[in-house]
This record gives C-alpha cells, structure tokens and sequence, in this order.
C-alpha cells in the first residue's frame, strides 16, 4: 500500500508541476493531501506532518542561509550597476583583435561574473546582447558564438560563491552525519559552506580552462569561425579602454572577488561574512558610477576595497593582536571600510537605488525559502511512506556498488534537472538519496561538486537547458535556435568530460578543503 | 504592460498595498542585516569581539527577510512555475489550475499553521529566549510570526481561489 501512495504522490507531483502551478503550492500541498488521503485509509501516521513546524522554524533560523540574501545583494547590485557590461567591453577590446580573442574574452568575463554576481540569466543576457551582435558582424560561426556565451554564462552555478552550493551545503552537511551515524560514526564534522566553495573552485577552473583550450583549438584549425573583432561601443566608435577604464571595470570586480574568495578559501571568515564584505564591496562599485560625486568621496569610496583586502590579509597574519604593525593596520582599515562603506551606502539608499534591490533580494529569497518548505513537507511525506527506506533498499541493490549508484543518482538529477529547478533538487534528492551513500562511504563534497556540475549541465542541455532560454530571448533573428543547439553540443561535451575527471580523480573536489580546513 | 496593470486592478488594492509595505520592511531587513554583519565582522577581526546576542540579532534580521515577503509572493505571482508542458492552455484553463492550486495550497498551509499552534502558545508560556546562552529574548515573537504568516498565507490562498481568474484576466505572468 505505501508503494502505491508513494506513486500517488510522485503522480500528483509530477502531474502539478507540469501543469504550471506554481512549484512551491505543489510541493507544499500535494504531500499533505497525499498524506490525509493516506491517514483517512489507515495508512499513514499523521504525527509524521506534525514535524513541518519545526522544520520550517529550522529553515528561517539556520545560519547558513544567512549567506545567501548578502550574495544575492551583492549580485544584484553589481547588476545594476554598469560593471557586467564595462567588463565585457574592455576585455573585448583588449583581447578582440587576435583570432577567437573575443570568445576568450566571453569566457574570462563569463568567470569573473560567475565568481562575483553568480547570477545566470543576467550574465548570459548581457554577453548575448554586447558579445553576440559584434561577434556576428564580425562573421563569427554563429554556433561558436552561441555555445560559448551560454557555456560560460552558466559557470555561474559551479564558481563560488554560488548561492546553489549554499544550498547544497546545508543539505549534504545533514545527509552526510545521518548518513555515517547510520554507518555507526557519532562524530561525523559538519560540511561548511567554505569546504564546498573550496571544493568547487578547481572543476569550476577546469571547466574555463577546458572552455578556453576549444577556443584555442577553433582558433587553430578553424580560423574561419572566430575572426579577430574590433569592440565598438552603441555609436559604432571602436572602444580603446584608458588604463583608468581598465582599472575600474576589470580591477574592481577582480579586488572584489579576492577578497570574497580569497577571506572564505584563507578560512579567515565564514560565508557570510564574506558575503557582508562583498556586498560592501559591491555597493561601492554600484555608488561609483553615479553621477554627482565628490573626489573626496569618490576616493573613500575606491579605499574601500583595499581596506577590506587589509583585513583579510591582517587577518591571514595571525589577526590585530598579534604585532603592532596589525594592530594599526587593522584600525586604519576599520575606518577606512566603515567611513567608505558607510558613504556608499547613504548615497545609495538617497538616490533611490538601494531599496528596490534590498527588496528584491528579500522578495527573491522568500520564493526560495517557500520552496524550501514544499521541500521539507515532501520529505516528511516521503518518510513517512517509508520512501526513504525503498531508495536506500534500491541504491544498495545497484549492482556495482556505491559508485554505480552514484551514477544512478547522478542520471536521475541529470533528467530532472530538464523539469525542475535547482533548489527542488536539492532539496528532494539529497535528503533522500544522500545518507544511504554517505553510509556507504561516499565523500559528501565530491559528492556534492558532481551534483552541481551536473545541475551546471542540465542547464546548458537542449530542449529544457535554462541557458538557451535566456540566450534565445536576446539573441539577434539570424541565430537560429538549430545554431544554438549545434554551438552548446561541444560544450556539453567538455562538461561531460569535466565530470567525468572529477568523477575519477575525486581530489580534483576534494583536496582544497582537505587542505585549507584541516 | 498591459498584463501587470490588469493584475494590478484584479487585486485587491488593499492588499497589494500591504504586501507592498511588508516587502519594503524587509528590504530594510536585508540592510539591516548587511550593515549588522558587517559592524560584527570588523569588529570580530580588529577588537576581537563578538557575542551571542550579536549573531541572534543576524538570525533575527534573517528570519524577517524571509517571512515578510511571503504574501506578495503568494498575492504576487512571483513563484516559480514549470511552462513546459502547459504553455499551451488557454487563459481559462491556465485560470482553473491556479485556483486548484490556491485551493489546496489553502489547505495545506492553514494545517500547518494549525500544528505549529501548540508549539507558539507553549513559547508563549515560557517567554522563550533564543536557545543560545547569552542569546536574545523574544523567540516567541518568532514563532507567533510563523504561525500568523501561515494563517495568513491560507486565508488570502483561500480568498484567491474563489475568485475566477486569481491571477487577473493577464493569466500569468
């Protein structure tokens, strides 16, 4: 009988989402109908729903999500401000000229984007509109173009910091000590969100290296498809960056992603204080660009960013109390990031700019959070049922061990990845498929980066790949959406490669945190 | 366009309103938390200080960031939705599938705001603090939000179904 509910569920389930409810009343409500449904037939203990409660409470005060509204902030100040759009014209314009140097630059401006807004859609719809016009005029393979902007405009998901691994880390973290409690290990360490940001940044490097090396080898022997380009701005001019232009589109963002990464992978600050710092960071870049600044407020501002790098490297050296020389350095950089972060943020809470992205990032991270429930509703449901118990009787079962079952859950995100987002992953199958395999000895930050590389491909993947969604709504007519496919296919390629690398050679994840959080 | 203004005359105006003000609250949340973070951070690395009210008071800013928002949400038609295979209804179906799913979400949520009623009046009782020694007062004050939240979010789902096109005459957006 449980087997039958369960396949009412995951019917009604599959049938809601498909029917373009929203996903988080579906989640939400479908367990709990299936539930009564269960009880009123004598099949079901109502007292399991009775822990949602409690699960909900945990959500809003768990810690670790306290990282993710700071990111999102921060990615959608930089959003707005004119930075995303600077960068990819000054890296066009310094690397355009030679053969397949804007595609290079695509992909560096695809990175650095990654690792500091995170945010795909905005990403892709920028390099689409700047990057895909010039490459066209310059007779570009369309499908060169096409590939390499939706490729490198999702690297967003994979280079921390990415809100999808913060995610990630709360629920392999809790996957993983029931997982070994099970296996009889009471002293399992949590999994931080630093040990996964960690783990993700060498296959997120593999990745653009991989990227950068197609290029190379179209370049090679393909000349024909990726021709030099002169970058020009809306008016036609072609653009040659001052060195100030430089300094301000492309050494801003990098100062502002050494200092996220480099104070969350120095292991001198968590994730959200990291992601405090960023969002600092990012207020400033987005209060530079305003009009109507004094000099003197202009450079507090730009002290801003060295002031925080300070910090960290104060930090690194052992922190204030360890010499003088950290002492004064710590202070001197106190004032400077508080007078400069604080000027940044009046301006912009007074020209207007700051308050409707706080409340979009509020608004975005309830939609989260309501998912997160229909989540947790539909794994106690799923509990309950006993599903848990068949997944773990199944994935035991796979012949070939632990490492096909991997495969197994790795296939099955994979397809799922087509229908639903992220979070719904994450949050349905790792609580479920997760501590049978930490039981049986999977590493739950390998595990973890081949989820997210995976989710990483399912999105540039046809027909349903998000990727091509957003690329296809600002692409230029004359691309066609068979040009599209044909360019991503390549890139599917390398990505299946680069999975399979971190599959087979598990360090690749797993030696940075062993390293930095020993 | 003219799809945002026909949803914003189907919806109540009192209503859009009031979620209008809980999500500028909580855009106040999300600075509040920016600036808090930061003053614990510097004050963290230069002085060495911190205590436990001081991270409470992030989770408290936190927990208003997310809970506030909520009804918009709902009332907004900001969540996500899965178009691949329904793209091809029309308005009038599109407009049943949410009252469904208003229905049952009504229901669903209503149930949980009833289970977590026993657990908000007991904190109540106690007056319960923050389960961090030296933490903050006012848990209760949390919990009370969540079952209100939940109340709320079936009473206005509920509402919603009732009407024929939910999302105004639009459709979705």
């Amino acid at each position: 009988m449980n087997a039958l509910l369960l396949l009412l569920l995951l019917f009604l389930l599959f049938g809601g989402i498909l029917s373009g409810a929203p996903v988080s009343f579906v989640l939400i409500a479908v367990p709990v109908i299936v539930a009564f449904f269960g009880a009123a037939i004598g099949h079901f203990d109502l007292t399991f729903l009775s822990a949602f409660p409690a699960r909900a409470f945990g959500v809003l005060a768990n810690p670790i999500f306290l990282a993710v509204p700071l990111f999102v902030l921060m990615g959608g100040l930089l959003e707005r401000s004119d930075i995303a759009r600077r960068m990819m014209m000054t890296a066009g314009a310094l690397f355009g000229n030679s053969r397949g140097g804007i595609a290079y630059a695509v992909v560096i401006v695809g990175a650095l984007l990654a690792a500091s807004t995170g945010i795909i859609g905005a990403t892709i719809f920028m390099l689409g509109m700047i990057a895909m016009p010039a490459m066209i005029s310059a007779g570009y393979s369309k499908s060169l173009g096409a590939g390499v902007i939706c490729a490198a405009g999702s690297l967003g998901q994979i280079i921390p910091p990415s809100v999808l691994l913060i995610l990630l880390t709360d629920q392999i973290s809790s996957a993983y000590q029931s997982g070994r409690r099970a296996a009889g290990e009471w002293a399992a360490l949590p999994v931080s969100v630093g040990d996964l940001f960690a783990g993700a940044l060498l296959p997120g490097l593999l990745l653009v290296v991989l990227y950068l090396g197609y290029i190379f080898f179209m370049a090679s022997y393909r000349p024909q498809s990726c021709p030099p380009v002169a970058t020009r701005d809306e008016d036609g001019k072609a653009v040659r960056p001052a060195p100030r232009e430089i300094l301000q589109s492309l050494l801003l963002p990098l100062m502002l992603i050494l200092i996220v990464l480099g104070s969350i992978l120095g292991g001198v600050a968590t994730a959200t204080e990291s992601a405090a710092l960023g969002a600092a960071g990012a207020l400033v870049i987005a209060a530079l660009d305003r009009p109507g600044i004094g000099s003197w407020q202009k450079a507090a501002m730009i002290a801003v960013l060295p002031g925080a790098a300070l910090l960290v490297l104060v930090k690194l050296a052992g922190g204030a109390q360890a010499g003088t020389v950290q002492t004064v350095a710590a202070l001197a950089a106190l004032v400077v990031v508080a007078v400069g972060s604080g000027i940044a943020l009046l301006h912009e809470l007074r020209s207007g700019n700051l308050m409707p992205v706080a409340t979009e990032t509020a608004r975005m991270v309830a939609m989260l959070t309501l998912i997160v429930f229909g989540a947790s509703m539909l794994s106690l449901v799923f509990h309950g049922l006993h599903g848990d118990k068949m997944v773990q009787e199944f994935l035991q079962e796979v012949p070939g061990g632990p490492y096909m079952a991997v495969l197994v859950v790795m296939l099955i995100i994979f397809v799922l990845g087509f229908i639903i987002e992220y979070v719904e992953i994450i949050f349905i199958v790792v609580p479920i498929a997760g501590p049978p395999l930490m039981q049986a000895g999977v590493d739950p930050v390998w595990f973890a980066i081949l989820i997210s590389m995976n989710l990483q491909m399912s999105f540039l993947t046809p027909p349903f790949g998000y990727a091509l969604f957003y690329f296809r709504r600002v692409a230029p007519a004359e691309v066609r959406t068979t040009d599209i496919y044909a360019g991503i296919v390549p890139f599917i390629l390398l990505q299946m490669l680069a999975l399979a690398t971190v599959a087979f050679i598990p360090e690749l994840a797993t030696w940075l945190p062993s390293v930095i959080y020993k | 366009m003219a799809e945002t203004e026909s949803q914003e005359k189907a919806r109540p105006p009192i209503l859009s309103r009031m979620t209008g003000l809980l999500d500028w609250i909580a855009g106040l949340m999300v600075i509040g938390l920016l600036i808090w973070q930061l003053a614990v951070v510097l004050l963290r690395y230069v002085f060495s200080l911190g205590a436990p009210w001081a991270s409470d008071l992030l989770t408290y800013f936190f927990f208003f960031v997310v809970i506030l928002p909520l009804l918009g949400v709902l009332v907004g038609n900001a969540s996500v939705r899965v178009d691949v295979a329904s793209s091809a209804f029309g308005p009038a179906a599109a407009a049943l599938v949410d009252r469904i799913a208003l229905l049952l979400f009504a229901f669903a949520i209503g149930w949980a705001a009833w289970s977590s009623l026993p657990s908000t009046l007991n904190s109540w009782q106690l007056l319960e603090r923050s389960p961090n020694v030296g933490g903050l007062p006012g848990y209760f004050v949390l919990k009370s939000f969540v079952t209100g939240t939940f109340a709320a979010l079936s009473v206005t789902a509920l509402v919603m179904a009732l009407r024929s096109r939910p999302y105004g005459e639009g459709g979705r957006a």
